[in-house]
């Protein structure tokens, strides 16, 4: 594993300064494991890459994480790739070149649970956005504190446009992530179900295909 | 700290404000060998499917118990009531933190806190061989290969009552039982009533919140589909069931050859399972719990005959006018309808 440059000082530079950004780097953890079968777990113990080989099911949607990053495998929305920082999950840039596979940097949470949701955009008429004509009409969204108490008893409440699917529930333990509990398996629809008053419009995820 | 872990801890004092750019490096290089990365191979990791059920003998509390693989609802994880004693430290320390109380001593284990719920022994139906009574279940072919026979039925005449067994001396002869694992999702209720406003009914609706927050898996001896009632049945007087099921699996217990018939289930019974449900959920209702009125009160243009509720049933009932087919329409769409889908 390659050591940041950020971490070599120059004779004069500000000890305590490195010493931030060591015990920074000593406590994340760079490996974000995204192939099938494996999975990162971190607890009090430390830290743990586990392979679990029959497991190894590279569904759409699948989701892995560390205590500072997460990473979606490709599924699709309405057909659509969801992004991360204006690039697909699978790795595609604005200009269609591939690149790295995009990484969404994460605030380990202060409750016991998050959720890594799907974000999708709708127009005033209720009408997904393409990513093609935003690149934030879908994105991977990493959601601390409570997924919206309406949700339980129906589909998503609209927010400013948005509507939310979790994809994977993620456990922390002390501020590390603990483990990734997948919710969702298989490429999805999206419906947007418009408001009338006060009452909000609601986004409803499916299974598709 | 273990034997086979070295230490590599140093100090940096902290009256020195300098350190060599080598020492430096040597540190960031040490940090980097170390880090607490590790690899395991679990040889015995199989996937398992949301709300797939497993069971076991437990030889300290002689009895069968069950975990349920994390299933979600609209991204919650589901939950499962049991005795406080019987649940995960997780599960006790988050109820200890907050107003999650059920009363007696149980609390709501979260599916993703790996709970084991003891089985009860009360519980267990019995299925086929031992099984007695004047409709039975069909035996599964499955188990009839593996030797559980058809039960003995009932029959009732004008000359009395007889109990025919099949004629099935060949062969083993085993046990079976069988749980149902149901999971809930508790929704509201919009109950409608009969009132009246100056002579004419009036149909009152009450909006009764839902009980539970999560989804709930419970084990029951045996289920059906709740029955759809019309809104007008509400109004004589059905309780509209405020919750919508799903039957997750059926779990079953095949004794050896020879038990007894009656016999209770302990290890030596072999557990098998059928599973109805293999993907996480999404649900909804028709009602918008943000915006919905607690208490609506639509008027009915119908006579109110002494302030008796009956006549307007009737009225309805026969439907004879616009407004008796107005008020029947209103509370046909007033009924509150949930469904899960899954995601």
């Amino acid at each position: 594993m390659a050591i940041p440059r950020y971490l070599y000082p120059n004779p004069g530079d500000d000890v305590d300064e490195y010493v931030d950004r060591l015990t920074a780097w000593a406590e994340s953890t760079d490996v974000v494991i995204g192939s099938p079968g494996l999975e990162l777990i971190q607890n009090e113990l430390g830290t743990a890459v586990v392979y679990k080989p029959r497991n190894a099911w590279d569904h759409p949607f699948r989701v892995s994480a560390s205590s500072s990053r997460v990473q979606v495998a490709l599924g699709f929305l309405n057909d659509q790739i969801p992004r991360i920082n204006g690039v697909t999950v699978d790795g595609i840039d604005a200009n269609e070149k591939p690149v790295d596979v995009p990484q969404l940097a994460i605030e380990p949470s202060e409750s016991t649970a998050s959720w890594v949701c799907l974000a999708q955009l709708v127009d005033d008429d209720g009408e997904p956005v393409a990513p093609a004509d935003n690149p934030e009409a879908l994105t991977i969204v990493h959601v601390t504190g409570e997924l919206d108490p309406a949700f339980i008893q129906g589909g998503y409440p609209d927010d400013m446009g948005i509507g939310l699917q979790p994809l994977a529930r993620l456990s922390w333990r002390d501020g590390n992530l603990a483990r990734v509990f997948q919710i969702v398996y298989h490429n999805l629809g999206h419906r947007f179900k418009q408001g009338t008053g006060d009452r909000p419009g609601r986004h409803f995820f499916f299974a598709q295909g | 700290m273990r034997d086979d872990v070295q230490d590599y801890s140093f100090t940096i004092d902290p009256t020195v404000d300098s350190i060599a750019v080598s020492a430096w490096v040597e540190i960031v290089e040490r940090v980097a060998r170390n880090r607490p990365v590790r690899f395991d191979v679990l040889e015995k990791g199989r996937f398992r499917h949301p709300w797939n059920v497993a069971l076991r003998w437990s030889a300290d509390n002689e009895r069968w118990e069950s975990n349920v693989e994390p299933g979600f609802v609209n991204g919650l994880d589901a939950t499962i009531r049991l005795d406080a004693q019987d649940a995960p430290p997780e599960t006790v320390a988050r109820v200890q933190g907050s107003d999650e109380k059920p009363p007696s001593g149980r609390v709501d284990a979260r599916l993703t806190e790996f709970p084991w719920f003891p089985l009860s022994r009360e519980n267990w139906r019995t299925v086929g061989t031992d099984a007695i009574g004047l409709e039975l279940e069909k035996v599964p072919d499955y188990f009839v290969k593996l030797g559980v026979r058809e039960g003995s039925t009932i029959n009732q005449s004008p000359t009395g009552v007889s109990v025919s067994t099949p004629d099935n001396t060949e062969g083993p002869r085993r046990l079976l039982r069988a749980q149902e694992v149901i999971l809930t999702q508790d929704r509201p209720a919009l109950v409608p009533t009969i009132g009246s406003d100056g002579g004419f009914a009036t149909i009152d609706f009450t909006l009764s919140p839902p009980g539970r927050e999560r989804s709930f898996v419970t084990f029951v001896p045996s289920w059906e589909p709740k029955a759809e009632i019309e809104g007008l049945a509400m109004l004589s007087g059905a309780t509209d069931q405020p919750f919508e099921q799903l039957q997750i699996a059926t779990v079953y217990l095949l004794s050896m050859d020879g038990e007894p018939d009656g016999a209770d289930v302990d290890e030596s019974w072999t557990p098998f399972l059928a599973h109805k449900v293999f993907w996480n959920l999404n649900y909804e209702n028709n009602i918008d719990l943000k915006a919905t009125p607690k208490f609506e009160r639509y008027p009915v243009p119908i006579p109110l005959a002494g302030g008796v509720a009956q006549p307007v049933v009737d009225a309805l009932v026969d439907g004879v006018t616009d407004a008796a087919n107005a008020a029947l329409s209103l509370l046909n769409d007033s009924k509150v309808v949930g469904k899960f889908w899954i995601i």
